[in-house]
């Protein structure tokens, strides 16, 4: 992976052989089209499903059972906790100054991304009215623990958003040079994401304290998204849910996942793209 | 001998007192009798006046919000069908100079499910959804075991109300706790923080759904309830005095939580029926 340091006008024959290699698109072969037709067929019987049960209700689900009543839970547990490999990677092992995980920072990233998004998703299908979703905004109580969650799975997924983005400008700008026979609206959009980038170095040194910021930001809020997931069960009087080791428990839990799935990730990279070498 | 003259003269004298007292005392009556009368004949004939009065020609005779009759014409009449708003904005008021606490008397329990039955009736709930529900419990298993219903306990320091996210149940200066359906987001939150287990949860198109279509939601009885929506629906408390539970040793349940419940317990101590196994006894009328 390209990396902002690397990418100073001196060293650009270093760039020219990591791009070629870093910018083909993936592999298709059948065993990919065969995966990517399940997911899709997959994705698909779960819109089917989940228009069914906006139509009858969550009746459907099976949730009323004692056994299965937390699957939307346990599922919304399991990505928030996911997604803090983003802030793992990147911020405290980068912050560290550990030179490995640069290539597979941007990776993290997108996996933090995108399983805060899904996050959210899941519990907007666990919700038994999400047609009274802007309820939320307009008539939050900050006192309810579901306010805390809203607001921190938001600004985390703002942040890690920022931090994907902010050190991919100057390789989109790199990148659109080098997009000869592709389609003229990934042409466009590299064009305008790119923000026309120079590669200057008043450019690279704001990206630099820009991306630094974020990656300090992100510390706390990677932290409140996990202790205040945990206090969704923590603050009922439930006996048994109660308690405080539950904060510590989800961050210390949400390593391992998050860890877990930048290892699974990195797999398909290095398969797909033939990185072994 | 002077004395015994002033004696027979103040003898006579309190006769004349004697009976002038008395004639008075039949006057007043006589004179009260008589006002009385003629009170209650204005009354009658009043209240005779007024009878007609209503049915004068457009008019109708209304009270007040500040206690006053007056005479409205029959056009301006209409009826009047409260909205949702106005029913949401009224259930959220408390009534002045109250705060309601529920007592259950344990050793009066049968298990006889009336109060489960009515509830469910009022709020259009389905057999299995419980607002009410009566438990079987035993302290020890030497202790006899007993039944005890387990209503919403309308706490003080409600659980429910502090984890709504969106003020959907609320609690009401009069101590009551109720749930606005139309409010309500159905994130369960409140189900998993009860700690009484008092919420149930609408998975379903609530029941009689098809025959209150259409229906004005109110807030204060919950009814007609929606579709995947909390509800807890306790909306009459019996009122008792709260030294009973000090004569009694009443308990509340749980309390150590902190949640403050407003209903109390009784303990089965003298129970009046014996504890008998199943799943319902079946209810006789009978004096207690």
């Amino acid at each position: 992976m390209d990396d902002i340091r690397f990418s100073t006008p001196g060293e650009q024959g270093k760039i020219n052989s990591l791009a070629t290699d870093t910018l083909r698109s993936v592999r298709i072969n059948a065993g990919f089209l065969l995966w990517m037709g399940f997911l899709g067929t997959l994705l698909v019987v779960c819109l089917a499903a989940y228009v069914i049960q906006l139509r009858k209700g969550l009746d459907v689900t099976g949730l009323r059972d004692f056994t299965s009543w937390g699957m939307y839970i346990a599922n919304f547990v399991f990505f928030v906790a996911t997604s803090l490999c983003g802030m793992l990677i990147n911020s405290v092992l980068g912050l560290i100054g550990f030179k490995w995980v640069k290539p597979i920072s941007r990776i993290a990233e997108i996996i933090a991304i995108a399983f805060a998004a899904v996050a959210g998703l899941v519990i907007i299908s666990d919700m038994g009215r999400p047609d009274r979703l802007p309820y939320v905004f307009l008539l939050g109580r900050v006192q309810s623990p579901i306010l805390w969650d809203v607001t921190v799975v938001t600004t985390y997924f703002v942040l890690s958003l920022l931090l994907w983005f902010f050190p991919l400008i100057p390789d989109l700008a790199i990148a659109k040079r080098r997009l000869e026979g592709r389609p003229k609206f990934l042409v466009k959009a590299y064009e305008l994401l790119s923000f026309r980038w120079m590669h200057h170095e008043v450019q690279y040194k704001l990206m630099g304290q820009a991306v630094r910021m974020l990656l300090i930001l992100i510390i706390p809020t990677a932290f409140a998204i996990h202790t205040v997931t945990s206090w969704l069960f923590a603050v009922t009087p439930r006996t048994g849910w109660d308690n405080t080791i539950f904060g510590p428990y989800f961050i210390s839990g949400a390593f391992v996942s998050g860890a877990a799935a930048v290892i699974i990730a990195m797999y398909f990279f290095r398969v797909n793209y033939r990185l072994e070498k | 001998m002077s004395r015994k003259k002033q004696e027979e003269g103040n003898r006579s004298q309190d006769l004349d007192r004697a009976i002038e007292s008395s004639r008075r005392d039949f006057i007043r009556k006589v004179t009260l009798a008589g006002a009385v009368t003629v009170t209650g004949g204005a009354a009658i004939y009043s209240g005779h006046r007024f009878e007609k009065a209503k049915h004068r020609d457009g008019f109708v005779k209304v009270l007040t919000e500040d206690n006053r009759l007056v005479e409205i014409p029959v056009e301006q009449m209409r009826d009047f069908k409260p909205d949702l708003k106005m029913l949401q904005t009224r259930g959220r008021y408390s009534i002045d100079g109250r705060r309601w606490v529920m007592v259950i008397d344990l050793s009066r329990c049968r298990n006889a499910r009336k109060c489960v039955e009515a509830c469910q009736s009022a709020h259009h709930l389905r057999p299995y959804e419980y607002h009410i529900n009566t438990l079987v419990m035993q302290k020890s298993a030497n202790t006899p075991a007993f039944f005890m219903p387990k209503p919403c306990q309308h706490c003080d320091n409600p659980p429910c109300v502090s984890v709504c996210p969106v003020d959907a149940t609320f609690k009401r200066q009069d101590g009551i706790v109720l749930i606005d359906n139309e409010r309500c987001i159905g994130c369960r939150f409140c189900i998993a923080a009860c700690p009484y287990s008092a919420r149930i949860f609408h998975w379903q198109e609530p029941s009689h759904h098809e025959a209150d279509n259409g229906k004005e939601y109110d807030v204060e009885l919950n009814v007609p309830q929606k579709k995947c929506t909390v509800t807890n629906g306790t909306t009459k408390a019996t009122v008792r005095l709260s030294e009973l539970q000090e004569k009694n040793a009443g308990y509340r349940l749980m309390p150590e939580l902190g949640t403050k419940p407003r209903v109390y317990y009784l303990p089965p101590k003298n129970k009046i029926f014996e504890f008998e196994e199943g799943e319902k006894r079946e209810y006789k009328e009978e004096k207690t």
